[in-house]
């Protein structure tokens, strides 16, 4: 997760022009909607990704390119925006973790058969993902989903780098415990 | 390897967005954002946000004159002031809110803290219920001529000392000014809490009655309850916590305590959005960004909280979100 991304940075120093905030949204709304959705399902994603470059457009005078890439502003916006939401996450993998059926998920009956093929261990990955603290699954989301290097990942949630590096760390550890006994499974 | 495959590979499918959704977001943008004007192109004019709407004026303590502060701290307070005044309220005060006795709107969180000692305990009694409100406002940006869109929700819980009980939430309301009404919890969203933690889920009531009762442990507490390094999460973790009834007199004192472990200071007094003034006690985070806790200092019972969010420097248009704390009551029935 420590790599560089290959999504294109941003070049003002300070500020951000109307065209660099144009390339900005084009470059990285597809990849800020599926962390999105990821997070809290496709609908509530689409009015998230939407405010959060509403967000970024109306703060777009302060960016400060000298602080970081601008792939961890951006997430920091979406990630502020997804706490209003935690309730309805934290009981969204609950629910999943529970009966073995997203919520977040559109009903489709193509699907059923594969997603019942792998509820044991998606299951698993949702009760993982529901007994983290907040912090740690921003983390391990921003790293794992959004592929965010940990630099980025540390201006998204305004964390050092090492807070980034040990709660990454420690959150993967609880992943692999909880996920250990269903993966020879699926 | 294969736990983190198997976790990357989670909701995958979620990730992807057609033609349809992306256009479905870039309208969305565009009404929250409004046209451009070419007059705007390559300024940050239409940025700019001030808090013309919102008027509340704390109250200036007449004892604060004759306690100078350091000439940074009070700047600082000044700054965290002016910001607080835009978070709080969005009602015009015109003298008539329930205020408290003026001559005690800057009592230091010591004091507080031995106020808060020496109340009476409160507790569950068998078969009791704790019934409680909690108003959030949830705020958008102000860009250009747009009012900034207050979203406000209302809970309200019903909880037993089990934790089981009742959750009802109401549909969001957008607050266009002073005077709209906020949301109405309607029983057709209830939800049925089986889990333990007695109001918003603070924490099980066994647990709210054998909370630390010194600062510093409280404070190891809150921090293992959240981020050790956010301030913001911990005082409002104990702003919850303070605004319990049931929370015993001692756990009470040391919350206090613990938010002066975490450098809140009084800033005299603030009004909330259903007008109500009550003591402020604001800190900072690591990065400036303030926080505020506002405290009945006749009850000491915390009725409201309000945090910085966001990117940036703390502007007011990061003020994104409140919560007010409505009274509690004890019941026998959770409702129909």
């Amino acid at each position: 997760v420590d790599g560089p991304t290959d999504l294109p940075e941003l070049e003002p120093p300070t500020g951000i022009s109307e065209s660099a905030f144009e390339e900005l949204y084009t470059a990285h709304v597809g990849r800020v909607y599926g962390f999105l959705a990821r997070r809290v399902g496709a609908s509530l994603a689409e009015d998230l990704a939407a405010q959060t470059f509403f967000e970024a457009w109306a703060g777009r005078h302060r960016y400060d390119a000298s602080r970081g890439a601008s792939v961890g502003w951006l997430y920091g916006i979406a990630t502020n925006l997804l706490r209003r939401h935690r309730r309805r996450e934290d009981s969204q993998l609950r629910a999943f973790a529970r009966v073995g059926v997203d919520p977040t998920e559109d009903f489709d009956e193509s699907t059923v058969v594969d997603r019942l093929m792998v509820r044991a261990g998606w299951q698993r990955v949702a009760a993982a993902l529901s007994e983290l603290s907040e912090i740690d699954r921003d983390i391990l989301t921003l790293a794992g989903w959004a592929k965010l290097s940990y630099e980025e990942i540390a201006e998204a949630l305004d964390l050092s780098i090492g807070t980034v590096k040990s709660r990454l760390h420690r959150a993967r550890t609880h992943l692999a415990r909880r996920l250990a006994p269903s993966i020879d499974l699926t | 390897v294969a736990a983190d495959d198997k976790f990357e590979s989670f909701r995958g499918s979620m990730a992807d967005l057609d033609e349809d959704r992306e256009q479905r977001i870039r309208r969305r943008f565009e009404e929250l954002r409004g046209p451009i004007r070419p007059a705007d192109s390559g300024t940050d004019e239409g940025t700019k946000v001030a808090p013309v709407h919102l008027v509340a004026t704390p109250v200036e303590s007449p004892r604060s004159s004759r306690h100078r502060r350091p000439v940074l701290v009070g700047v600082a307070a000044a700054v965290v002031l002016m910001i607080l005044i835009g978070v709080m309220s969005l009602v015009r005060s015109s003298g008539d809110s329930t205020d408290v006795s003026s001559s005690i709107d800057d009592l230091p969180l010591g004091e507080l803290a031995a106020r808060a000692g020496a109340r009476a305990d409160v507790e569950l009694p068998p078969g009791g219920i704790l019934h409680g409100t909690q108003v959030e406002g949830l705020r958008t940006a102000e860009v250009r001529e747009r009012a900034a869109t207050l979203t406000l929700r209302t809970l309200e819980e019903w909880a037993r000392s089990d934790g089981t009980g009742t959750l009802r939430t109401s549909s969001d309301a957008i607050a266009l000014g002073p005077g709209t009404p906020m949301g109405t919890p309607t029983a057709e969203q209830d939800v049925d809490v089986v889990e333990p933690g007695p109001l918003q889920r603070a924490l099980p009531y066994d647990e709210l009655r054998a909370l630390p009762t010194d600062p510093n442990d409280m404070l190891t507490l809150v921090q293992s309850k959240v981020s050790p390094d956010d301030p913001a999460s911990a005082a409002e973790w104990l702003a919850k916590m303070l605004s319990i009834e049931v929370v015993p007199p001692a756990a009470r004192a040391a919350g206090f305590g613990a938010l002066e472990l975490l450098g809140a200071e009084p800033i005299g007094q603030l009004t909330s959005y259903s007008n109500v003034s009550s003591n402020a006690y604001a800190g900072t985070d690591k990065n400036g960004r303030p926080w505020v806790v506002l405290v009945d200092p006749v009850t000491t019972r915390v009725t409201g909280f309000a945090a910085l969010g966001g990117q940036g420097e703390g502007t007011f248009r990061d003020a994104e979100r409140w919560l007010e704390f409505g009274p509690q009551e004890i019941v026998n029935e959770l409702p129909n």
